[in-house]
Order: C-alpha cells, then sequence, then structure tokens
C-alpha cells in the first residue's frame, strides 16, 4: 500500500476568472462593449435594458444576454424590440459565469455588434464572485429594497464600475432615501459614477443612457 | 450561494486527479479558501461531505485552510489580513477588511489576494 500526498494547486474560481478573460478577448477582437448588469430581483435590469435598447438601437446594433434561473421571461420582453437576444438558464445557480456567457457568445454574431448588454441573475451577492469578461460591471438597486440594500450588499458596490440607484420616483411612498442609498455607494466606492434614477425622469434616463454610449464610443476608438 | 456548483467543481478534479495517480483511495482534501470570496465554509463542507458518498473519497477528511489577503498600503506597509481581524469573532467577516486604516501613515488600506478557492492537495492510497 502506498500512501502519498498530490499538490494540486487548482483554483476552483480562478477557473472561472481565465474563462472571463477569453471571453473579453473575443469581445475586444470585435470591438464589442459588453456590460453585465447585476441587481436584485425587481430592481428594473430589464426596464432598463429595454429603455437602452429604445433609446440607442438606432445608432449601436446591440444584443443581449438576459440570464434567468429557470425562465426566459425578460428574454422574451427584450426580443421583442427586435434585437438578438439568448436566454441563458443558469438551471439552479444563482448568477451567470463566464462558461455559460462564453457558450452564449457562440451564437451571437459579434461581427454585427456594438453593445452587448448581459442581464445577469437577480442576486447581489453571488455575481460579485463571477467575472464574465464584461468591460463595465453595473449594479441597480431600487428604493423599494430599502435604503439601507447598499450597506447590506457592500462588495458587488465595491467591485462595480456605475451604481444606479433606481425608481427614485416612489422613494417617498416606500420610505427611502435616496440620499442615504447616494451616500452609501459613495463611501463604500468613492471612485464610480453613482446615478439616481426613474424610467419617469427623462433626465436621469439620459444619464444611463449616456454612460453606456460613451463607453461604446471609446472603446470603438482603442480598438 | 454557489457552494454547490464549486464543491462538483472540487470533487470532479480531485477524482480526476487521483484515477490519473492509479489511486484506491483518497483519504484527505486540502483546500484553501480565500478570506474575500462569499464561499461559506460550514456549507462547503457539507456539500463536499454529500458528493464524496459512494466516491473512492469517501473516508476522506476535509481539510480547510484559510487564506487571509494581504492589507497594503501606498506608503509600503504590507501586513497578513489576520492581524486586523478582532479577537471578537462576531468581526472576522469580510467586513474586518474594509477600511482598515493604515498604523503607519493613516490611509485606507487595500486588501490584495484572499479571493482563491484552491484545491492545495489530496492525499492517496494507491
Amino acid at each position: 500500500m502506498l500512501m502519498h500526498v498530490i499538490n494540486i494547486g487548482h483554483d476552483v474560481l480562478k477557473a472561472n476568472d481565465k474563462i472571463a478573460e477569453k471571453n473579453n478577448r473575443l469581445l475586444e477582437k470585435n470591438a464589442v462593449l459588453a456590460v453585465n448588469i447585476m441587481g436584485a430581483i425587481g430592481s428594473g435590469k430589464t426596464t432598463l435594458i429595454e429603455k437602452a435598447i429604445i433609446e440607442l438601437g438606432d445608432k449601436y446594433r446591440i444584443a443581449v444576454i438576459a440570464g434567468d434561473v429557470i425562465a426566459d421571461m425578460d428574454a422574451g420582453r427584450i426580443a421583442k424590440l427586435g434585437v438578438t437576444t439568448i436566454p441563458v438558464n443558469t438551471g439552479r445557480e444563482c448568477h451567470l459565469d463566464a462558461k455559460l456567457v462564453g457558450k452564449a457568445l457562440k451564437s451571437i454574431d459579434l461581427k454585427d455588434i456594438d453593445i452587448l448588454l448581459i442581464e445577469n441573475v437577480g442576486n447581489l451577492i453571488c455575481p460579485v464572485d463571477y467575472k464574465l469578461g464584461e468591460h463595465l460591471r453595473v449594479v441597480v438597486v431600487s428604493v423599494t429594497e430599502g435604503d439601507d440594500i447598499v450597506l447590506k450588499h457592500p462588495f458587488i458596490f465595491k467591485s462595480s464600475d456605475v451604481a444606479i440607484i433606481h425608481k427614485k420616483d416612489i422613494a417617498e411612498a416606500v420610505f427611502a432615501s435616496t440620499q442615504k442609498m447616494e451616500h452609501d455607494v459613495r463611501e463604500l466606492n468613492p471612485n464610480i459614477p453613482v446615478m439616481t434614477t426613474s424610467i419617469h425622469d427623462k433626465t436621469s434616463m439620459e444619464q444611463w443612457f449616456s454612460t453606456i454610449s460613451s463607453f461604446a464610443d471609446k472603446l470603438k476608438q482603442s480598438c | 450561494m454557489h457552494e454547490y456548483a464549486l464543491a462538483v467543481d472540487i470533487i470532479e478534479n480531485v477524482l480526476s486527479v487521483a484515477d490519473q495517480n492509479q489511486a484506491r483511495y483518497v483519504n484527505s482534501i486540502t483546500l484553501g479558501l480565500g478570506k474575500l470570496t462569499h464561499v461559506n465554509c460550514d456549507q462547503m463542507q457539507f456539500c463536499l461531505e454529500t458528493l464524496i458518498i459512494d466516491t473512492i473519497a469517501r473516508e476522506a477528511d476535509l481539510i480547510f485552510n484559510e487564506i487571509y489577503p494581504n492589507m497594503e498600503c501606498e506608503c509600503g506597509f504590507s501586513e497578513k489580513g489576520g492581524y486586523f481581524c478582532a479577537s471578537d469573532a462576531s468581526m472576522n467577516d469580510i467586513r474586518a477588511f474594509f477600511d482598515q486604516s493604515c498604523p503607519v501613515c493613516g490611509k485606507v488600506l487595500h486588501a490584495s489576494g484572499g479571493r482563491d478557492l484552491v484545491i492545495q492537495s489530496i492525499d492517496i492510497e494507491q
């Protein structure tokens, strides 16, 4: 009987990062801006994506990867707007990972795309550990989740590039302070832009659209 | 959170390495768990214990090593993250590595590393 120790050194989370880097290289090669949109269930991710498609669809060629645990309602909503939409069901998983996104990228003709919007599964915890190959990480929370939602999920705000505090028009009805939420984000991550938005406030929505378009333009110039 | 999927990856990898080395049994599996991942150690242990039933690793000891981030400052200060953990266990979560001030210059420290979930080694019987 022989016993011995085998050193492995295989990092399960870094394995995802490597696939994410591969996705990123593929996206860059085709000058496609990828935006990972993360947020809780019901925070308004799908609506923000729909609005962005309607506003930016004339100028940019957009495709969407819509992640859900089981179901394709979101993908159905988005596909109605006439853009390429790939539904990705994670099964029992609470987040998209680089492998799932890599597989979805195979069914998109990246040469014909300028912007890829990736709607992550509704969750503020798990997506933090999983890079997808995106250029821009956007976290969306809404006032209906309670104005302490930001402090309860610090890591997602620390690892995002843009934060959106959504549904500001109903803040009063749910006793939430958007000022507190904005302040909490700035405390956690002073380096990222924070937008307080509502689909009924055109100026705030324009901020969202111009964030996407400015990053897409920047990527096009650098590629 | 995603402990189950990660545990599946770990066990698949362990069994494949064990197989390549003609193992009859796996006696132990040693994992390194970064303090800054969102992986819950107890849940991970439960998932692994469930997954090794009916495999050659069914008797394996599961050993977890915590991996602390390094807390670094622009001024050159660097110290293992464990140094900043309170003796009070209630604060020994991820927040212990936030907003720590540099003991030398007072600036906010940056946590580097500690995001690993690594299969460090396995102990097999051939």
